[in-house]
């Protein structure tokens, strides 16, 4: 009888699970998100999101390829990781934050990755099981408030008109 | 339609024309107790007391046929005369292969489950109390064909995922609806689960008998009668969820448990049955924010009025604080919730009343009065949306059966529904609908091996507008609204009996589902997804075809096969729009054109030597939608290839459902081990860009043992032996291990 006990508890032990817990190399961005000024009291969420392209058009910003919204509230900075599918290169890492009571749209725009010295957003290449660190992107608050932000401008301007509209205003 | 058990006349004085008598078991005469004897064609029926005895009052007068039933005893017929008979002795012989007695639902009256024209199954109360569950909705995956995604019951694949809201199978109390006036969901905590005495299953298309919401099958719960001594019961559970596999998903330390506690008493009080009960549950769940505090109260009251007069009461409230899991917070942590929602939780309340009264105005002359009353409400904390709403639904009914004419055993009646929903203007907003309905259903032997059935049902459904919502996020909706659908539904039905153990049936029928008032104006987030209203939503309809053969071998052996074809007509489906959410991830719900779902299913059950019993249930599902061509297509394409104009899966649909398990039974003994299988769904929603990337194939075990000791009956499960890990609907795991223990009785 006990060896009947083993046998299944072994079985079961050894089994396949099922879903994975995925594989220690996963392919994806990751880097720290440093806040500045003070935190907008109706701030109920703050993600960081990955796109392959700069959206043109509304119904690009759905096309998403991953983001982390585990951002906490108030904190001073946040090391941020966003699982990607696949390799390839990303051209728009930006914030973007959600309000109370308001839904998440991604031209609330709060800043975005751009690498010291360069005037466009700087594009960031994945590659498969793989973690393209150091991705990190300065947030300065300040913006909600219509205030003069080094490098906020650059992320602003990569974006067209329809898109800019609302954009730091969530 | 009329619930059988509720028709019980065991309270009745002696009347001048009546039966009794006494049933025993045919091997050595032991008096049989609870066994089930309806009279075929009347509106009457009775339970056996504890010596086996049993007596029905107010019969018309004739012959007629008296359905006898009992859990592990084969169905049997009995030719009687009422009033012109002494006392009856009727023997039942155990059944080495177990077919369900009488059911009610299939076609509004009393017969043999084995003479039913459509698709049916039957969970009996036994088999229910060894799933040690708090609700009926899991048990009912042990069904062939049915399966559970979300909190949304799937039969043959008429119905996918839609986050709770609408429902395309119809649960019925005791032939009572019991859809929710806003959501128009099942909420499984307003069953009486531990009061339900059997479940029928319809499979397939039912709009002709129950009309809107039956499109993909109808699930009636039948509860217990009062008992004539007073008796009380009680149940208690309790388990805990296994850690996950791997160490690294471990998000809490602590007991991830699950216990409850049942309480009911009853008794008769001079002519009146009654039952009353209550009960609590709670557990910390398997995952976070997957805890809740249930407390339900329960109360029955069957009373005869006059000589040929019934009637029933129900009363169920219940409430339910659980915490909301939306999505997991990623793939390395699929336990845990985003950082927003953490402390996410839902406050829900129910209130259910319904009540019947049945008269016998002659011989073959009866009618019924129904009348119901369902409140809902429900609010969420500030993290899960601070969505509140308050949903009333009432409703009335009236039947008339008249078996007249020959043979043909006919009921008419019409019914009515009004739905009234009182949400924030940026929710749901204040809403009304109603629902009217005339039916007929004929049923008609034809000697000497057929039974024909055939059944026509009109509803009218009108939603008012109400007031304007406030449009937060979404694009103003486009199309014109569609506040009225109607719909004429015919159903037929044939039984063919050309042998002693063999049954085949035909049918034919019409499926309707008006939508629900929250599929047509909400406006909300649901996993970071807007959702926003669609006024030009109408009504989904469909025809649903079935050939069946059931075949009993030598006693030892049931097969029964099963081919089924349905086609739908604006089916309701959420689905994502790159143009409704204005910047925002958004979706309504939308009628897609066409969709078919059909299949096969064969069903076997095998008495083995030894005590062992052996059952197998395999679906086939090819379950497709046609793409328009001006089809908007989702962003994401949810794991198939998306071409307007082309067919593809249609979403959170299993090809492949196997159900399996092999039982032994030794005395007061039993156990045994399931195996469930799904193949891996071949698309889902496209609202998430990682589409079916996380699903796999579902592979799950589990054992139980149980046994009687005395009065108390025990049970103990394990629940997914093999710890497996999987996906129903995005981002969400199912239950981990989970091992419990159920103790019962009556005393």
């Amino acid at each position: 009888m006990r060896g009947w006990f083993l046998a299944v508890a072994l079985w079961c032990y050894g089994c396949d699970h099922g879903l994975d817990a995925g594989p220690p190399g996963q392919s994806g961005i990751a880097g720290r998100l440093v806040f500045k000024g003070e935190w907008p009291p109706e701030a109920e969420e703050v993600a960081v999101a990955v796109y392959e392209n700069t959206p043109l058009q509304v119904a690009d910003l759905y096309e998403l390829s991953g983001w982390d919204t585990g951002v906490g509230i108030g904190v001073p900075f946040h090391d941020y990781f966003v699982p990607i599918e696949g390799d390839g290169t990303y051209r728009w890492v930006m914030v973007a934050w959600r309000p109370m009571g308001s839904f998440w749209d991604f031209r609330s725009l709060l800043g975005c990755y751009h690498a010291p010295g360069d005037t466009l957003p700087t594009p960031v290449t994945v590659l498969q099981g793989q973690v393209a660190g150091g991705v990190d992107i300065e947030v300065d608050f300040g913006v909600l408030r219509g205030e003069e932000v080094p490098g906020y401008d650059l992320c602003v301007g990569a974006l067209p008109g329809e898109l800019v509209g609302e954009a730091g205003g969530g | 339609m009329w619930a059988l058990c509720q028709a019980s006349w065991w309270a009745r004085p002696a009347a001048a024309e009546g039966l009794s008598g006494q049933v025993v078991d045919a091997l050595d005469g032991r008096p049989l107790a609870g066994v089930s004897l309806v009279l075929e064609g009347a509106q009457l029926g009775a339970h056996s007391d504890g010596e086996g005895r049993f007596r029905l009052a107010g019969l018309p007068p004739g012959p007629g046929r008296l359905l006898v039933s009992h859990i592990g005893y084969q169905p049997k017929e009995v030719p009687v005369v009422a009033g012109q008979q002494g006392e009856l002795r009727i023997a039942l012989e155990v059944a080495v292969v177990e077919l369900p007695g009488v059911v009610v639902s299939a076609t509004r009256r009393a017969q043999l489950f084995a003479e039913a024209p459509v698709s049916m199954a039957v969970a009996q109360a036994p088999e229910l109390q060894t799933r040690n569950a708090f609700t009926l909705s899991g048990p009912l995956t042990y069904v062939a064909g049915v399966n559970q995604v979300g909190s949304q019951i799937d039969i043959r694949g008429s119905s996918g995922y839609s986050q709770g809201t609408g429902s395309r199978v119809l649960l019925l109390l005791d032939g009572f609806p019991m859809l929710s006036a806003d959501l128009g969901d099942i909420k499984w905590d307003a069953v009486p689960t531990e009061e339900v005495e059997r479940v029928e299953v319809i499979k397939g298309a039912a709009s002709a008998l129950y009309g809107t919401g039956a499109l993909g099958g109808v699930i009636n719960a039948i509860t217990r009668q009062p008992s004539l001594r007073p008796q009380t019961r009680f149940r208690l559970l309790s388990g805990v969820y296994s850690q996950p596999a791997y160490r690294s998903w471990r998000w809490a330390e602590e007991r991830m448990y699950l216990a409850g506690g049942d309480l009911s008493h009853s008794r008769t009080l001079g002519l009146t049955g009654l039952v009353l009960a209550g009960g609590h549950q709670r557990t910390r769940g398997y995952q976070e924010n997957d805890e809740f505090r249930r407390y339900h109260l329960y109360a029955k009251a069957v009373r005869p009025v006059g000589e040929r007069g019934r009637w029933t009461g129900l009363a169920r409230w219940a409430s339910d604080d659980h915490g909301v899991f939306l999505q997991w917070k990623n793939r390395q942590h699929p336990l845990q919730v985003p950082a927003g929602d953490r402390g996410a939780s839902t406050l829900s309340r129910k209130l259910y009343l319904c009540s019947e009264y049945y008269q016998m105005r002659g011989p073959a002359l009866g009618y019924k009065l129904k009348g119901y009353f369902y409140r809902t409400a429900f609010e969420n904390s500030r993290q899960a949306g601070g969505l509140e709403s308050v949903g009333r639904k009432a409703g009335t009914e009236v039947q008339v059966d008249y078996t007249g004419v020959e043979d043909l055993a006919l009921s008419l009646g019409g019914a009515a529904a009004f739905d009234r929903v009182k949400a924030p203007g940026d929710f749901i907003g204040q809403r009304q609908a109603h629902n009217l309905a005339l039916y007929a259903q004929g049923t008609r032997p034809l000697p000497p091996w057929a039974e024909l059935v055939a059944g026509l049902r009109y509803d009218h459904h009108r939603r008012d507008q109400g007031e304007e919502g406030q449009l937060v996020r979404c694009a103003l909706p486009h199309g014109e609204a569609r506040p009225t659908q109607r719909q004429l539904s015919p159903q037929v039905g044939l039984a063919v009996f050309p042998a002693p153990h063999t049954a085949l049936r035909a049918s034919a029928g019409r499926g309707f589902r008006a939508p629900s008032i929250s599929e047509v104006f909400t406006q909300a987030e649901a996993s970071g997804v807007l959702i926003c209203p669609n006024p030009a939503l109408r009504a989904e309809r469909s025809w649903s075809y079935e050939l069946g053969l059931r075949q009993g071998v030598g006693g030892f052996l049931l097969v029964d096969a099963a081919l089924f074809w349905n086609s739908f007509d604006g089916l309701v489906e959420a689905r994502p729009d790159p143009a409704l959410g204005q910047g925002v991830l958004a979706a309504n719900f939308r009628n897609i054109s066409r969709a078919r779902v059909r299949g096969a299913e064969l069903e076997t059950q095998l008495a083995l030597p030894g005590g062992l019993r052996w059952r197998a249930a395999y679906t086939l599902l090819d379950a497709v939608e046609f793409l328009a061509l001006e089809e908007v297509l989702p962003i994401y394409d949810g794991g198939a290839e998306l071409v307007p104009g082309r067919e593809a899966p249609l979403p959170y649909r299993a090809r492949h459902l196997l159900n399996t398990g092999l039982g032994l039974q030794r005395g007061r003994v039993r156990g045994g081990a399931e195996f469930r299988y799904l193949s891996r769904f071949e698309r889902v929603s496209g609202l998430f860009p990682e589409g079916r990337r996380d699903l796999v194939p579902v592979y799950l075990v589990d054992l139980y043992a149980a046994g009687r000791l005395g009065e108390l009956d025990l049970t103990l499960r394990i629940d997914n032996l093999l710890n497996y890990h999987y996906l129903l609907t995005e981002r969400e795991l199912r239950s981990p291990r989970r091992l419990s223990l159920g103790l019962s009785g009556a005393f």
